[in-house]
This record gives C-alpha cells, sequence and structure tokens, in this order.
C-alpha cells in the first residue's frame, strides 16, 4: 500500500503539471467562441457536411403558440433543417391511395398546385408522428388562408402499411381532403425513395425529409429535418413568392 | 464445458465512478443575505401548508395512472395528453405520447439524427455519465448520419432529476436550466398529473430481468414431442451450433489482453455465456401452459428462441405474455394473431396469411370480371378451422361474393358421391379445398377434366411437402397452391453464406428450411443483445429485435422480414403458385407477393 503523504504529493504534482498544460488553452481562451456557439458551429458543419450542395437555410424562430402565458416563457432556440434545391425525376409508377385505389405517382404529383411531400411509416416511434403532426398543424393554418397546397405522405414501410393502417393514421392526425397518403409494392415505393436521394436500407434509421414543389416542372425544395409549423408555413410562402 | 465464466471472473473490473459533478458555477444562483423576517415567513408558509393539505387531502401519486399518461396519453380523468413540439406544433396524446418515442422500456431510441435518451429512474435520478459501452454500441452497431453521431457524442452533463426538476423537464428544462430539444414535447400535465407520471417513471424497468447472471444469459427453445425427428434435429442442430460458435466468440473477445481501447472496460461487462434449454413439450396441447411454468420456475429464462410446432402455438404465446419473456421467431403454422400482446414475433401469420392473400386475390379477380361461385371445403380440425375462418372474414370484408361451404366433420370418409355432390350441386368457378394430401387423394376416383373442372386452390402450409393427388397433376394448370415463401428459384447471395456458415461448423443439411429460420432466430437475438449494451430489460430486448430485424442477414426463406414498433410478423405476405410447370426447383408464379 503506498504511503498516503506520497500519493498525496504525487497528486499535487500531477495538479501542477495540468494547470501549467492548461495555461496555454487559458490565454487562448478569449480568442474562441463559446462552448455553445462552438456545438451549434459543429452540429451546423455536420449538418452541412450531409447537405453540401446549399448553404445552411437562416430559418425563422417559430410564432409563440396562442398561449396567455407565453411571453413569460424564455424563447424555445429554433429548430434545424437544411434547405437545398434540386430536380428529382420520380419513377412512372402506380401507388395505393389510403382508400386502396391505385393512383400513377405522376398523376399524384401532378396538377398545378403547390405540393408538400413527406416520407413516412405508421409505426414510426420518433420522428414520423412529429412530421406528420407538423403537416396536419400547417394544413390547419392553411385551410384558414388562401393556400391551396396538396399534402403527400408515403409510407417507407408499404408491406405493413395497408390502405386500412393508412386510413387510421390519416384520421389520427385529422387530414384532409387535400391531404393523400400513399403505399405501393415494396419495390415501387425503394424506386420513388431512391429517385427522391431518401433510401435507406432500414426504415427505422430514415431522415425527417420534407418535399416542397411550386408546380410541376418546377425543381424541389428539400428540408432536411424537422421544423415547426411556423417554419415550414415559411417555407412554403417562399416557395410561392420567390 | 463452461469457458467463459473463469474468464468473466478475470475481466477488468468496472471503472471506479468519478465522482458527482457539481453544477457549474454559471448555474448556481448567487448566496442571498437572509432577511431574519424569514424563519417566521417560512413557518406561516408551512402553517398554510398543513393546514391545507389537511383539507385538501392531495392523493398520493399512483404509478399506475402514470403507466397510462407514458404509454396511452391518457390522463387519469380520461382526458387526452396535450402537449407542444417544435416550438409551435400541438399534439395530443392519442398522436403520440412518451412510449411513442422513449419506447415502453424506457430506454429510448433513436432515428436518423433524432436521439431520444433513456427515461428509466435509474438513468433519470442518476447523474448523466457517459457509459462507453452505450456510447460504442451507438455509434458502430450501425451505419449513422453524422449529426446522429455528433448529437450522441455531445455528452451534455447533467446532474441527477429530482422529483422538481423532473417536473420542469416535462416543460422542456433539463436540471442544469438548459433548455431540452424541441423534439421533446412541452407537456401541459398538471402538477398531480406530472407527480403520477414521474411515479410510473421512478419504477421504469427498475427490476433485473430474470435469466441473466453476472456471467450468463439463458434461453430456451420449445420443441413439443409430437415433432418429426428430423425437424427436431435439423432445428437443434443449428442452435447448438450457434451457442458453441457465439461463446466461443466470446472467450475470444475476453482473452484479448486489456486494456485494448477506451470502451473495452465497458464492453467486456456487457458479455454473457450463453446457456440454451431444450424445452421438451408432451401430452396435449392443454397440458403445456402448466409444463412451461414449472420448466420457467426450475429455470428462469431471458427469452425464448426459435422452436418449432405443429399444431396451435396459442399456449406457448400465452406463457410469453403471461411471463413477459420474449419469443423470437418460433417455426409454426399457427401463430397467434392478434393486435394485443408484447413480447412475441413471428416469421409469417402461417394458414391465415395464405387464405388471407387468396381472399384477396380472388377479390381482385371478382372486380375484374364474372362473379365467382366459391365453395371452400375443409375439416373441422385445427389447420382447416383456422384457414377456412380467415378466408371468410377476409372475403367477407370485401363484400364481391358469398362463400360456400363444406364442412368435414369427424372421422367422416370422403367418398366420389360427396365431390360429385358439391361439383354438379354448387357448379363452382373456383374450388377452394383446405385439406391435406390423404384427404386430396380421394379426388383421384373422379374424371377431373382440365375443360370442365372449376380452378381448385390448396395450401401448400397443410400439405407441406406432401406430393398433389394424381387426379390434381392431370389436371395441373387448373391448380394453385397458396405459398408463403420465398420462389425457391429466387435464391439470395445470403443463403450461400449461412449455407457455408452452417457447412463449416458441420451442421448437416437436412430440412434446409428449418435450418435457415433457425438460424435467423438466433443471429437477430445475438445482434439484439449487443445494442442491448448489458441493459438486460426484457422490453428493450424486443425493441432492439423489432429494429435488427430489418438488418440482419435474410437468408431467404421469405422474400423480405422487417419488424418495427409494435409489428409482430416480420414476413406480410404470400404468393399463389401454379401446380404446373414442376420444373425441379422452380415454382411458377400465378401472382406477384400479395399483403392481404
Amino acid at each position: 500500500m503506498k504511503h498516503p503523504h506520497t500519493s498525496l504529493h504525487a497528486r499535487r504534482r500531477r495538479t501542477t503539471a495540468f494547470a501549467l498544460c492548461l495555461l496555454p488553452l487559458l490565454l487562448l481562451l478569449p480568442l474562441t467562441p463559446t462552448l455553445t456557439d462552438a456545438r451549434a458551429a459543429h452540429a451546423a458543419e455536420a449538418a452541412q457536411q450531409e447537405q453540401p450542395q446549399q448553404p445552411l437555410a437562416q430559418p425563422q424562430p417559430p410564432q409563440p403558440a396562442q398561449d396567455d402565458h407565453a411571453r413569460h416563457r424564455p424563447e424555445p432556440a429554433p429548430a434545424r433543417f437544411v434547405r437545398t434545391v434540386a430536380s428529382y425525376a420520380p419513377p412512372d409508377v402506380m401507388l395505393i391511395d389510403m382508400n386502396g385505389e391505385k393512383v400513377a405517382l405522376a398523376s399524384a404529383l401532378g396538377g398545378d398546385e403547390p405540393i408538400m411531400l413527406q416520407f413516412i411509416f405508421t409505426t414510426c416511434p420518433t420522428i414520423c408522428p412529429v412530421m406528420s403532426a407538423t403537416f396536419a398543424a400547417a394544413q390547419d393554418r392553411l385551410a384558414a388562408g388562401a393556400g391551396k397546397v396538396r399534402m403527400i405522405s408515403i409510407s417507407i414501410d408499404p408491406e405493413q402499411d395497408t390502405p386500412p393502417r393508412l386510413r387510421e393514421y390519416a384520421r389520427k392526425f385529422k387530414a384532409g381532403s387535400r391531404w393523400l397518403f400513399l403505399t405501393g409494392e415494396a419495390d415501387d415505393i425503394a424506386a420513388v425513395r431512391k429517385s427522391f436521394d431518401a433510401y435507406g436500407n432500414n426504415k427505422m434509421r430514415h431522415e425527417p425529409l420534407t418535399f416542397l414543389r411550386l408546380s410541376p416542372g418546377k425543381p424541389w425544395v428539400r428540408l432536411d429535418g424537422l421544423m415547426s409549423a411556423t417554419q415550414l408555413l415559411a417555407e412554403y410562402k417562399r416557395l410561392i413568392t420567390e | 464445458m463452461n469457458i467463459i465464466r473463469p474468464l468473466l471472473s478475470l475481466a477488468p473490473k468496472p471503472r471506479r465512478r468519478r465522482p458527482a459533478r457539481r453544477v457549474s458555477p454559471l448555474h448556481r444562483r448567487p448566496a442571498r443575505r437572509v432577511s431574519p423576517l424569514l424563519p417566521a415567513c417560512a413557518l406561516l408558509v408551512c402553517a398554510v401548508a398543513c393546514g391545507t393539505s389537511s383539507r385538501a387531502q392531495t392523493p398520493a401519486p399512483d404509478a399506475a395512472l402514470g403507466e397510462r399518461i407514458y404509454r396511452e396519453g391518457v390522463l387519469p380523468g380520461g382526458g387526452s395528453v396535450r402537449a407542444t413540439v417544435q416550438g409551435d406544433v400541438e399534439v395530443e396524446g392519442t398522436q403520440f405520447n412518451c412510449a411513442t418515442c422513449h419506447r415502453r422500456s424506457g430506454f429510448g431510441t433513436s432515428e436518423g439524427a433524432a436521439f431520444v435518451p433513456p427515461v428509466t429512474g435509474s438513468a433519470l435520478y442518476r447523474e448523466k455519465e457517459p457509459r462507453a459501452a452505450d456510447l460504442f454500441r451507438r455509434l458502430f452497431q450501425e451505419v449513422q448520419p453524422k449529426r446522429f453521431r455528433a448529437r450522441v457524442r455531445d455528452p451534455r452533463p447533467r446532474p441527477a432529476y429530482t422529483d422538481e426538476t423532473l417536473a420542469a423537464a416535462l416543460r422542456g428544462f433539463d436540471p442544469t436550466g438548459r433548455e431540452l430539444e424541441p423534439l421533446m414535447p412541452r407537456y401541459r400535465l398538471g402538477a398531480q398529473d406530472a407527480a403520477h407520471l414521474i411515479a410510473y417513471l421512478k419504477s421504469l424497468s427498475d427490476a433485473p430481468a430474470p435469466g441473466v447472471s453476472r456471467t450468463t444469459i439463458h434461453f430456451a427453445t420449445v420443441v413439443p414431442e409430437n415433432i418429426e425427428p428430423g425437424k427436431r434435429r435439423a432445428l437443434l442442430d443449428v442452435m447448438h451450433a450457434y451457442v458453441r460458435w457465439k461463446n466461443a466468440d466470446t472467450a475470444r473477445l475476453l482473452r484479448r489482453p486489456a486494456p485494448t481501447a477506451w470502451y473495452q472496460e465497458d464492453v467486456n461487462e456487457t458479455y454473457r455465456e450463453w446457456a440454451l434449454h431444450v424445452w421438451e413439450l408432451k401430452g396435449r396441447a392443454e397440458t403445456w401452459p402448466a409444463q412451461l411454468d414449472a420448466l420457467y420456475r426450475a429455470q428462469p429464462v431471458f427469452a425464448l428462441l426459435g422452436g418449432i410446432g405443429e399444431g396451435d402455438w396459442q399456449p406457448v404465446h400465452d406463457f410469453c405474455e403471461r411471463s413477459e419473456v420474449p419469443c423470437l421467431f418460433p417455426q409454426t403454422d399457427r401463430p397467434v394473431v392478434s393486435n394485443e400482446g408484447a413480447y412475441a414475433v413471428y416469421f409469417t401469420k402461417g394458414l391465415t396469411v395464405e387464405a388471407e392473400s387468396l381472399a384477396r386475390h380472388l377479390l381482385e379477380e371478382a372486380r375484374a370480371g364474372a362473379r365467382p361461385r366459391i365453395v371452400q371445403v375443409y375439416r373441422d380440425e385445427e389447420g382447416g378451422l383456422a384457414l377456412a375462418r380467415a378466408f371468410a372474414r377476409a372475403f367477407g370484408a370485401g363484400k364481391a361474393s358469398d362463400v360456400r361451404e363444406r364442412v368435414i366433420r369427424g372421422a367422416q370418409k370422403l367418398t366420389p358421391g360427396f365431390w360429385q355432390n358439391i361439383l354438379e350441386g354448387e357448379r363452382p368457378t373456383a374450388l377452394v379445398l383446405w385439406l391435406d394430401a390423404e384427404d386430396l387423394r380421394t379426388l383421384d376416383a373422379l374424371p377431373l377434366a382440365a375443360r370442365t373442372a372449376p380452378r381448385i386452390y390448396l395450401s401448400y402450409g397443410l400439405l407441406q411437402d406432401a406430393a398433389p393427388p394424381r387426379s390434381l397433376q392431370s389436371i395441373g394448370d387448373q391448380v394453385y397452391l397458396t405459398y408463403p415463401y420465398a420462389l425457391p428459384q429466387a435464391e439470395t447471395p445470403h443463403v450461400y453464406r449461412v449455407r457455408a456458415w452452417l457447412r463449416s461448423r458441420g451442421v448437416k443439411g437436412l430440412h434446409e428450411r428449418v435450418q435457415l429460420n433457425a438460424y435467423f432466430a438466433l443471429a437477430v437475438a445475438d445482434h439484439a443483445l449487443m445494442r442491448l449494451a448489458g441493459n438486460f430489460s426484457r422490453d428493450y430486448f424486443i425493441e432492439t429485435v423489432e429494429h435488427e430485424t430489418e438488418n440482419a442477414l435474410n437468408p431467404g426463406v421469405f422474400p423480405r422480414l422487417s419488424l418495427g414498433p409494435g409489428q409482430r410478423f416480420a414476413s406480410k405476405g404470400s404468393y399463389i403458385v401454379k401446380l404446373s410447370d414442376g420444373a425441379p426447383g422452380r415454382l411458377d408464379p400465378a401472382s406477384g407477393w400479395i399483403i392481404p
């Protein structure tokens, strides 16, 4: 067993050496960004590495909800997402809607109205319920205004998400007549996901992607990440006014 | 025999935990001068509070009510929990709730870049300290997006939660005052409802799982005595070979000179020797529950793996749900098809999916053409009844046509007159025969002609590998089979890998479908256990099985195998194949892969 004094001296020596090592770092500290900034920069850098084509979007902070006490609460940190613009060529496949009817994807994406599109699955544990709830909130706000957007949610778990299960999911999120849910053959769904650069080999690892398009022939806006309804509507407004 | 236990005892001991991290001075409130009036005020407040509590009698927090809030999003009064997510999106508990993201186990999950941390009592009421084994598995068990890796590497230290700070977390703040991510819903719970929920969280996944010791994890496989010896051997040869290989591999990992890497000490703690017990069930199925309970009392197991059965699997299924024992991928045509239950997962719905797929196929034909006249013939025994009920239910849901039925009861023999009566009396366009090979052979006495006979549909699950009767082979173009497996000509490269694995471990080829399925069940259990990283919770195990099933090597018995939260059947459909074109090793599909 070591003598207690020996171990104490050793600890002191180690502490002194450690402090000397830290001294240059402490001198440099005022020149470096804060830890919070560094974390944010790290996250933003990681996000940009995922989608290097376009700069990080500057999403607006969300509007406070209708809540009498909202002004007493601290401002929530704005959600992060990455906005890119891309052209996609969806395949010419036949999908099935929540009523069991066959729908050509080209027809579902046709028409002159703007489209919002997401990939979801009905048993998804984390991101899909939030994505669908965001669509539901946007749907309500657009219904109150003059928006004529159509929403499409495509299942990435087509063998599980049969039309009855899609109907049940649509009911849960109070989907209106302008919100279409699609499923289909597994190979066709895989082809659709690949065409949107949204394919992964395990649905449990999929990304929160939302796609917006003004009209056929126009490019798609790809929003990578979760967002508030206000942010989604701001992106929609930007789409139709740009 | 036991090569791992001595090694485990030699494995490096767990590192001494660092002393509790103190809250940063930034978050510490400045000291204030205490007013001399403060003790008097405190006494007054206490007196008022005591008087109030004696009158109002606030009920004690109830973990059962908290469980309902956690799992169903329903408040004690029956209303739905309400919350705001992502800053301004209003949600209700029926849309999603705590268990949707944190899962039933409370160990959390991840999806894309979203990381949902554990909320078990032991995780919350302890200072957060990164555990290398957890971090290692989250980073390297499967390919993850860069944002996810950045997220899980960010330690976000916090002190242990208290009841008060946990209530604040439900409103979006952690104990350091830092705001939680916008993905975490901000719940609008009253103080009493929050107390119920907190009482439940304290108990969540806090009991050690039976069947796991410091050195060993126990599994069992169920094999009734009526199983054909060849299939029994095929199953057990693979399972024993896998367990031998697994234990040898674990021993090799533990023999590595320590310390080899930053994570190794923690990861070594997660290894266990696998012990496989064969539970042989004897006699009638009614006696199985008592046998299973006795076997479980004698040796508790963490999970049932594989297994095989030729009759109703209900007694085993009920045991799994009753004892909360995960039961992975038994090979049975008669699983329990139900939306209830959390612990039994199957390859397929078996006979049920065959009947439902055929109903869907015939309904689509009916929509396209003339109204069919369908007669289904079955014995009032287990398999026939299951098929007939599922077919009638699925066909009835389509409302395209009536289905006539002829039930064969008890020991009734099928005669040419029986068949003539159906063919001439009913004049069916489709004859669905849920019968085994012996009953079907009675058709040989009929002069069936290709031009006059109806289309005939048979169940592969009832026939198995028995040859269809001569009479049906002679009109092969009109005879179809439901076939809930991948087509034999569609072999995937994976099957060669598994065959090579089995061959190199001295497992002789025998009932290959049984062998490949047994291998798959063990491989998924293996991957799921690795992901647990020593957190031996049965709920967490099932949740990781749901995730790993799609990652695992599908040896190709079924076209696709995948699960998800709450999904209980990994393969979802069936083919309809023609009996004709009997080229060796080929089946001619008459339909695509039908998902009923």
